[in-house]
């Protein structure tokens, strides 16, 4: 492990699940500062349900979420929304507010957590709007956003506050290869921008070998973590033979042909 | 197998525990989130006029229609039982007094069962499908009290003034029906003024508070406990209206013993 | 736009409703503050079953007022009412000053003049209403000025005393009918008839009664004899000679005349003897006989009595009869 100031995440002996059934065990990772890290699993293996205990949505069943040193699990109902501040995130459908426009979605947290005058929170909206490639929507509703254009709004909302933390849920599902790839560039530029940690859930290996620094995969079966390191790395060098199938095509198609 | 069974029967005990429990919890979650109201910029003004439009602006025509039949067919059976004993000026006292303390608010109620209860449960459990609600706990805001807030205020003020709509729609379709049954519209009118006060009135307008808040904790509960697929959704719409309608019912029962204990 | 539209929507909603909230107010009761009224109060000794607070006061048929206030005295359980009467319907024409006080002046005149209250049915349905007005039976009522020093101070409102309802008029009455009927003492109305029959049986059966009967018989055989001879003797026109025979007969006559009208005037017959004969037919069957002696006696007794009376007053009429004969010469 590196030195306590670098590490934005921790997982410590993280035991997840529903009621009696647990879904991951043994959960045992780290996130450093400005690192690009994916979480990567197959389909219904707990990578979704993962990321909603890291955001602190559920409560885990034993274990501990460190986020800057402080813990998501152990804090109070206003200490968990106080650290929810400082990280953005993204969800698979852009989640917006269907009610609002589109700049209202993205000035509700600044409304709510910043004495910003009206001036202030727009000019702040346009520059957000203009960071994903939005600008011009904001009085958009969001039902006439197309799907990668919620994603992207989404994400504008996610760093209103400026966070230095920010997670994807499965940020390419549903786009095309082109949306999909302009994506990952704004991901790239991000964290070139405002050296932001990224966390992102997927099971996009282009995106995967695009962006990520560093990988950890789950396991339906082991329910734990089987493999963690760095995807090419891990393509050419895992001793797990379903991680190496995984990370190369070969492997996925073989894996869909099964099914 | 008599551990599965054993298992099975505490599963059962922990979940008809947390069937009680969680409205209950929810109730608190909600009357916890509060003091947020007071906050600077706590409010969602634009969210309250919205459903002030939906559950009450809009809600009027129909209100009106209901109560207005609803008082005509009372005045209607009235009058005929009432005119084997020639005592047809009474149908004056029974509809009025019926439409102010039970069918004008309760009708009002019912009426919002149908557009509010069931629009606040499938909008959540849209938002929940769509992780909006994910999306408001992760930026630190309460979605109980941000969701709840807003629909409960706009009830508060729209089902007290759409049950005023209703009792005077009520009492016009009495009149309505009276005139035709040679009561006088004068003498109509002039007994209605003479025998309900104004204490009737207000406490049967009073009665839609406490359904107003009953409807939308319902309706949101029902919205934030359905499963998040399609389907859920509309299950969510579905037992918001089931359960508004029964709450309102009981709540009805238990305030009209409760006026009883004040005399009216 | 959307919004102008929700915006208006909910302005029309809003005005509206409040409108008719405050219409509704004013007219169920709120348009009450400021209508003036003033108060009467009364207490009823008899239940007010069927009166409510809310029940109309009619002064002779117009609603004026209604009850405000319902409740008991504590020492004299009587029912104390309030009713709040509004002077509006009193309108003032001639008299100056302020409604107000004109009514008052005019009510208590009228209070003066008997004006009472009284509990009365409003239509089958057991409701009631107060009437104020003048009735036949005005009870007895303690007076204003008593009630004002005994009972509640109520600054402003004014006594009225009560009646009892007809109602219970009726049935005042009726009880104190019942009641006189009920001291009639039949047993010894009963025990004094049964004495006085016996006693008339007693008369009846008297040896004297017996022989003045027969005599009275005789007497009224020898008369009818005479009566024939003297119309024979006027017709013949021996009425010289006969004068002697009459003079005695006449002396006999007005001897026995005499002894009856005596007997008759004792036994108060005219008034008695048809309670008689009902008392004789029931009590004295035994002796059938004096049955149909006594309705010849009854008739003999009759004409005895009216020839008595005749002959009483004037003797020579007999005489005089006999010339009525003559008259026809």
């Amino acid at each position: 492990m590196t030195n306590a100031k670098n590490i934005k995440l921790e997982i410590k002996d993280l035991v997840i699940g529903y009621g009696d059934r647990i879904v991951l065990q043994d959960l045992n990772f780290h996130v450093r500062s400005g690192e690009i890290f994916c979480i990567m699993g197959g389909s219904g293996c707990g990578k979704s349900t993962l990321l909603k205990h890291i955001i602190g949505l559920f409560r885990p069943q034993s274990g501990d979420i460190l986020i800057s040193g402080q813990s998501i699990v152990n804090a109070t109902a206003e200490e968990r929304r106080l650290i929810m501040r400082h990280f953005g995130v993204t969800y698979q459908g852009g989640a917006l507010f269907g009610s609002m426009t589109v700049a209202e979605n993205i000035a509700l947290p600044l409304r709510e957590y910043t004495d910003k005058s009206r001036q202030e929170i727009e000019e702040i909206v346009n520059e957000k709007l203009e960071l994903v490639d939005l600008a011009g929507f904001g009085n958009f509703m969001p039902s006439e956003l197309s799907g990668g254009m919620c994603k992207r709004a989404g994400l504008a909302r996610a760093l209103a506050l400026n966070p230095d933390l920010l997670f994807f849920d499965e940020p390419s599902a549903g786009l095309d290869p082109i949306t999909s790839a302009g994506l990952d560039r704004l991901i790239l530029s991000l964290r070139e921008q405002f050296n932001t940690t990224i966390v992102v859930v997927t099971h996009e290996l282009d995106s995967v070998f695009a962006i990520a620094d560093r990988v950890i995969m789950l396991d339906k079966a082991s329910k734990t973590i089987v493999a963690d390191g760095s995807p090419a790395d891990l393509r050419a060098h895992s001793e797990n033979a379903w991680v190496r199938e995984f990370l190369s095509r070969d492997g996925l198609k073989r894996n869909a042909g099964e099914q | 197998m008599a551990a599965e069974n054993n298992n099975r029967i505490s599963s059962f005990f922990r979940t008809a525990g947390v069937q009680i429990a969680e409205p209950v919890v929810f109730i608190g979650k909600v009357v916890s989130q509060f003091p947020s109201l007071f906050r600077k910029r706590g409010f969602r003004r634009k969210e309250m006029l919205y459903y002030l439009d939906l559950c009450g602006a809009k809600s009027i025509p129909v209100v009106t229609l209901i109560c207005f039949l609803m008082g005509a067919v009372l005045g209607i059976q009235a009058a005929l039982q009432m005119r084997k004993v020639g005592t047809e000026i009474f149908v004056v006292d029974l509809v009025g007094f019926s439409v102010l303390k039970e069918f004008g608010p309760l009708m009002v109620a019912m009426i919002s069962t149908g557009r509010a209860a069931s629009a606040f449960a499938a909008e959540i459990g849209t938002m929940k499908v769509n992780e909006e609600i994910s999306a408001l706990e992760t930026m630190g805001i309460d979605p109980a009290a941000y969701l709840v807030y807003p629909k409960l205020l706009a009830m508060l003020i729209s089902l007290p003034l759409l049950a005023v709509f209703g009792d005077a729609a009520g009492i016009a379709g009495g009149m309505l029906v009276g005139s035709s049954l040679n009561i006088p519209f004068q003498a109509y009118w002039a007994r209605t003024i003479a025998v309900l006060d104004q204490m009737t009135f207000l406490l049967g307008v009073a009665k839609t508070l406490v359904f107003a808040t009953l409807i939308t904790l319902a309706g949101c509960y029902c919205g934030f406990r359905a499963s998040s697929d399609a389907q859920g959704v509309g299950r969510g719409a579905t037992s918001a209206v089931v359960l508004s309608i029964f709450l309102v019912v009981v709540a009805d029962a238990v305030i009209t013993l409760l006026y009883s204990f004040i005399g009216y | 736009m959307n919004e102008r539209e929700q915006n208006l929507r909910i302005g029309i909603f809003a005005v509206t409703g409040l409108l008719l909230i405050l219409a509704m107010l004013f007219f169920f009761g709120l348009s009450d503050i400021f209508v003036k009224k003033v108060q009467l109060f009364t207490y009823f000794s008899e239940s007010v079953q069927g009166l409510n607070v809310g029940s109309q006061v009619k002064y002779r048929g117009v609603p004026v007022g209604s009850v405000s206030q319902l409740s008991i005295e504590m020492d004299s359980k009587k029912v104390f009412v309030i009713m709040d009467i509004e002077p509006r319907y009193f309108r003032n024409i001639t008299r100056s000053g302020d409604q107000e006080t004109a009514f008052f002046k005019m009510f208590e005149g009228e209070i003066q003049n008997g004006l009472r209250c009284r509990l009365e049915f409003a239509g089958i349905t057991g409701m009631k209403f107060i009437d104020l007005d003048y009735f036949a039976s005005t009870g007895k009522h303690a007076s204003a000025a008593a009630v004002r020093q005994t009972y509640a101070k109520l600054p402003g409102a004014h006594y009225i005393p009560s009646v009892q309802s007809s109602i219970k008029d009726l049935s005042g009455t009726l009880s104190s009918a019942l009641e006189r009927f009920s001291s009639i003492r039949f047993e010894d109305i009963a025990h004094e008839l049964e004495r006085s029959l016996g006693r008339m049986s007693e008369i009846l059966s008297d040896p004297a009664i017996r022989s003045a009967i027969n005599r009275i018989n005789d007497a009224a055989e020898h008369l009818e004899v005479s009566t024939s001879t003297v119309t024979r003797v006027l017709d013949e026109k021996r009425l010289t000679r006969l004068l002697d025979t009459l003079e005695k007969d006449l002396e006999v006559i007005k001897q026995l005349g005499e002894q009856l009208s005596g007997i008759t005037t004792e036994m108060k017959l005219p008034e008695s003897t048809a309670a008689f004969r009902k008392a004789l037919d029931d009590l004295l069957e035994s002796r059938e006989d004096i049955t149909s002696t006594l309705s010849k006696f009854n008739q003999t007794l009759e004409s005895i009595r009216m020839l008595t009376d005749y002959l009483g007053t004037d003797p020579s009429s007999v005489i005089k009869g006999k010339q009525a004969p003559g008259q026809k010469k």
